[in-house]
């Protein structure tokens, strides 16, 4: 597998009202690496993962940053779809940046 | 100048570790012969305060022996009790006694072996060693002596320019002694921080401070900080709260899920010293949605005080969220004026008005920060030859903190070093009032804040009498702040208060 390809890409889940364990068990069956479950789900896996189940699309990104290089990398896909079997499980998923060090 | 030198730096980083030759000089020391005839060489011998008095020499041996160590042509450098301390080339060192001896080497620091090592001389196993004739009866045995591994000091290097050390000028600027000295010290108060990694500094330990760490469950490590941030913006709150029970969680990739771990331990104060950028936004972006919803769960619903740095000329999430304490700078010049320091808005820290949360503004009240280039001003612990360390070392100041890129020791600041004082001060604000609301201890440190009426923020908003737009309330005022919490009545609303 290529190297940007196994790089971990984390998020947090929402899901639909009363199925929080119910999605967490079934995207920790897909694979996704599931660290807590509360009011969203904190999830990381490979990008080969979030391609393969979400359709996730990667390109290169830069966020702002106000440090000395103006732009910090992002690790977030341009682009996923929630697949037919997920959906009935999952309201929403937003990716996770790291942040700045003040 | 200081391109030259982060050329050089970046030059030996690129060589790889750096090793300290030995040269050509055997350091040992020359065990003397007892005058009751035992060595502690012997085989079974166990050396105890009960049995020291066996191994002594005679009086005036170590002189007899050291003037024929000088007479041999080694270098003596202290007669002592039991041994000599001696220095010698390695021809003349190998020739006396009859044997060989070659190079070895040490890392500095096993903790950090990129830090570099040290050769020194040993002696070879298997190969012989004989006192020579003059010594017999003098000198018992002789051993080349290995360097120790460097442990970084738990004091920090000495610079002459205008810095502040943890704890004692931080809490004396703070004003945080006055609450010391009666006894509010944050004893029985949890606080936790999400930061980079939390080092096992002598410097925790030297003051014998509850330093404790845990992981985010997407981190590794815990004690390993390659960044030195969590390592030392923690000192920052034991200068004002020395008795607080302190946990550092390590945060990985994700920095909400590190969030909510420290939430889920329940602390009455939780400092953040990180955020994010969002520069003329109006909306948050979805990908912050649900560390705001784990924000607002630990301020709302667990009734934990959360502080965030307002950033360095950031517009700072979550520091602009109304729920927390939005924590700025001021910096403490060495000159008074009255009673107090001459405190002026730093340059360095951010203040703004937020769009996202209208009538919000950014900060709260400000924790001491260094002013422009760098912030160099507070002299914190960091892990040797870590990112922090090295990168501001040498130089002159402001560019660098004139201090070794490997000692443990960095003079940084910024509004990270604000958060956990203030941090510090809601400690001491729980441990005299267990019940206070995040919302009330935010109202009692801007009430007591000290006013400061010049300089300007980062992004410009001025200093000036009473609020403003720079400091929010101003400098915190520790012992005031908990003279005004020590004495709140927390009641149910709409219950009056009992007739005197």
């Amino acid at each position: 597998m290529p190297k940007q390809d196994q790089a971990l890409v984390a998020a947090e889940i929402t899901a639909r009202g009363g199925k929080e364990n119910e999605a967490a068990r079934e995207l920790q069956a897909l694979g996704f690496r599931v660290h807590r479950v509360g009011a969203t789900i904190s999830v990381d896996a490979p990008r080969a993962l979030w391609r393969s189940v979400f359709a996730a699309r990667f390109a290169p990104r830069r966020r702002r940053s106000a440090g000395s290089k103006g732009r910090a990398a992002s690790a977030s896909p341009v682009s996923y779809q929630v697949p037919a079997t997920l959906a009935p499980l999952l309201e929403g998923i937003v990716f996770v940046e790291p942040p700045e060090l003040f | 100048m200081a391109k030259r030198t982060r050329k050089a730096r970046k030059t030996r980083q690129a060589r790889g570790a750096a090793v300290l030759r030995a040269g050509d000089r055997v350091n040992a020391e020359v065990v003397l012969c007892s005058e009751s005839g035992d060595s502690m060489f012997a085989a079974g011998a166990v050396v105890s305060a009960d049995n020291l008095e066996r191994y002594k020499p005679p009086a005036g041996r170590g002189a007899e022996t050291a003037r024929v160590l000088q007479e041999l042509g080694f270098r003596v450098r202290h007669i002592g009790t039991f041994s000599i301390s001696v220095e010698a080339p390695r021809a003349l060192w190998e020739r006396t006694f009859n044997t060989r001896v070659g190079k070895a080497s040490q890392p500095l620091s096993t903790t950090h072996p990129e830090i570099g090592a040290l050769e020194y001389w040993s002696h070879l196993p298997d190969t012989k060693f004989e006192l020579p004739r003059t010594l017999q009866g003098l000198a018992d045995r002789a051993y080349p002596q290995r360097p120790p591994i460097l442990f970084q000091s738990a004091l920090p290097p000495r610079v002459a320019y205008h810095h502040l050390e943890v704890p004692a000028d931080v809490a004396m600027v703070l004003r945080a002694d006055g609450a010391h000295r009666k006894g509010v010290t944050g004893r029985g108060v949890l606080v936790a921080m999400v930061d980079t990694g939390f080092y096992r500094h002598p410097f925790y330990a030297w003051h014998g401070y509850s330093y404790n760490a845990t992981l985010a469950p997407d981190a590794t490590n815990v004690e390993q900080d390659a960044n030195g941030h969590g390592t030392a913006e923690a000192a920052n709150i034991f200068a004002c709260a020395p008795d607080i029970d302190f946990v550092g969680v390590k945060m990985g990739f994700n920095a909400t899920l590190a969030f909510k771990t420290a939430s889920d331990l329940e602390p009455a104060v939780i400092t953040n010293s990180w955020g994010y950028h969002l520069p003329g936004i109006t909306t948050l972006p979805n990908f912050l949605k649900p560390l705001e919803a784990a924000v607002l769960e630990a301020v709302n619903t667990r009734g934990i005080i959360v502080c965030f740095s307002g950033g360095n000329g950031h517009i700072a999430f979550p520091a602009m969220m109304p729920d927390v304490v939005a924590v700025g700078g001021v910096h403490a010049r060495p000159a008074l004026a009255g009673n107090d320091f001459v405190l002026e808005a730093s340059n360095y820290a951010s203040s703004f008005d937020s769009l996202i949360y209208p009538g919000r503004h950014v900060p709260d009240v400000c924790g001491l920060v260094g002013m422009q280039p760098g912030a160099l001003y507070i002299m914190l612990p960091v892990p040797p030859g870590s990112a922090i360390d090295a990168g501001v070392s040498g130089g002159t100041h402001p560019n660098g903190d004139e201090t070794a890129g490997n000692d443990g020791w960095a003079a940084i600041s910024g509004t990270s070093a604000a958060s956990p004082q203030i941090a510090g001060v809601c400690a001491l604000l729980k441990q005299a009032q267990p019940g206070l609301s995040p919302k009330l201890a935010k109202a009692i440190l801007r009430a007591s804040a000290r006013d400061v009426t010049i300089g300007a923020s980062n992004n410009g908003q001025p200093a000036g009498p009473g609020h403003d737009g720079a400091t929010g309330a101003g400098l915190v005022h520790a012992t005031v702040a908990y003279e005004l919490a020590r004495s709140v009545q927390t009641r149910a609303l709409f219950t009056l208060p009992p007739p005197r």
